[in-house]
């Protein structure tokens, strides 16, 4: 009787050990920035000031960010903070390598369908003028002076791009901080950082690309890992009988039209994982696969409108992939 | 030979053990719906318990307990997102980023520990 007691009494003593898990959860960034995190309150306090002093260098519709600035004096350098540069920088980059998939300057016709505020088709003619100015090749750097010039008529988005390098940033903070487990979520960009406190892995689930918000198609097992997913199914509107999805495709202005329900994108680095499902979902499965094959240490799952799954060598063995039971997506 | 004292020892410890695994979070307890508006809890109730919650902000919404399901029965925010979101009838989350309004279902069961999407 005595040993149950001591059995009973350990039992009771460890489920309330082990480091203590924190939780927050925020509004920036024009959406809910979750953040689960194996360490004291003080950080995630930091992390969220944090996410709230990126949305305002970042964010386009606050006309006071560093963003805007740029906007607002398109044909101008213009100064900025290191980080405003550096994610520029990283945009452009990344509009370089995916060929303009994912292109920052697309906000001359973001601002028009303006998904966020007040959706609305713009009219052929305002898409038309529009795609004169997306170009990614006329965004100036010069890295000494922290200093940024658009071509005039050009507007810079980071919409496609901000919430993963937040994503970067926090997780950052928290491993100088010494933090060893957490779970980042801005919006849908899921960021997993070290392992859970009793060492297992943590699970990510993928969006259900026709189900809702919390319906998931598989999940898959990470360490140290960005999971990010396009779809169409947010951020859509509908006007005259026709839906109308966030994702625009650079080059023709409209929302974008390829094989793909969803591109979800598993890397280290979550700005890249964020600005590549972006490319990936505009691209289509077999362009999009091709440059996921091409970039080292990066991996992809899509699925396609047939309902096929489409994975990159190894992604099932390597992330545990579990399928849900009972939907129509097949591998 | 069990003595009447192990007896209520041992109930004891049963009863001590429950009560730790409820308080710890260890069972498979009923789901519960939390509301928060700008960080603040503004409702927290069983799934199983019809309700509706009115919440006024930048903007209005309405959010519906109904028959162990919640969901956004209405917003007047410009992008509706919240509306489209669906239903919850499990753990998850339902936000509306504009009044900065979240819904969350939590009950401690094996499933993933994140969404992306």
């Amino acid at each position: 009787m005595y040993l149950a007691a001591v059995l009973v009494l350990g039992l009771l003593i460890t489920a309330g050990c082990g480091p203590q898990t924190e939780t927050s959860q925020c509004f920036a960034m024009g959406t809910v920035c979750s953040q689960t995190v194996a360490g004291p309150e003080e950080w995630l306090a930091e992390g969220e000031q944090m996410l709230f002093a990126m949305d305002a260098r970042y964010s386009w519709r606050r006309t006071d960010s560093e963003i805007s600035r740029i906007n607002a004096h398109a044909g101008e350098f213009v100064e900025v903070s290191r980080e405003t540069f550096d994610l520029v920088a990283k945009a452009r980059e990344m509009a370089e390598r995916t060929g303009g998939a994912f292109d920052p300057t697309i906000g001359v016709l973001s601002k028009e369908w303006n998904f966020v505020e007040d959706p609305k088709v713009p009219s052929a003619q305002v898409i038309e003028n529009g795609l004169a100015y997306i170009d990614y090749r006329q965004i100036e750097l010069d890295a000494a002076g922290c200093r940024v010039k658009i071509a005039p008529g050009q507007f810079l988005d980071l919409g496609g791009i901000a919430k993963g390098a937040a994503a970067d940033a926090l997780a950052a903070y928290y491993r100088a901080q010494g933090a060893e487990s957490g779970i980042l979520n801005l919006g849908g960009n899921v960021y997993v950082l070290g392992t859970q406190p009793d060492g297992t892995l943590y699970r990510v689930g993928m969006r259900d690309p026709e189900g809702s918000a919390n319906d998931v198609y598989g999940s898959i097992a990470v360490r140290d890992k960005a999971v990010v997913v396009s779809g169409a199914y947010e951020r859509n509107f509908t006007e005259n009988g026709e839906t109308y999805h966030h994702i625009l495709d650079a080059e023709t202005g409209w929302p974008a039209e390829s094989d793909l329900l969803s591109a979800c994108i598993v890397a280290d680095d979550a700005t890249l994982a964020d600005a590549l499902s972006t490319a990936v979902f505009v691209l289509g499965s077999e362009k999009g696969m091709a440059l996921v094959r091409e970039m080292e240490g990066v991996d992809a799952i899509l699925i396609r409108k047939d309902n096929t799954i489409l994975a990159s060598d190894g992604f099932v063995e390597k992330y545990a992939l579990q399928l849900t039971k009972g939907k129509p997506y097949t591998l | 030979m069990i003595k009447k004292a192990d007896i209520f020892l041992g109930l004891g410890l049963i009863a001590a053990a429950v009560l730790a695994l409820l308080f710890l979070g260890g069972g498979d307890g009923e789901a519960m719906v939390t509301v928060r508006q700008r960080g603040e809890i503004v409702y927290q109730g069983p799934l199983a318990q019809d309700e509706e919650i009115s919440l006024a902000g930048d903007f209005h919404n309405v959010i519906k307990i109904q028959s162990g399901e919640v969901f956004y029965a209405h917003s007047d925010c410009p992008g509706q997102d919240c509306v489209k979101m669906g239903r919850l009838s499990g753990p998850g989350q339902l936000a509306c980023a504009p009044n900065e309004t979240i819904v969350v279902v939590e009950r401690r069961e094996s499933g993933v520990d994140s969404i992306a999407g």
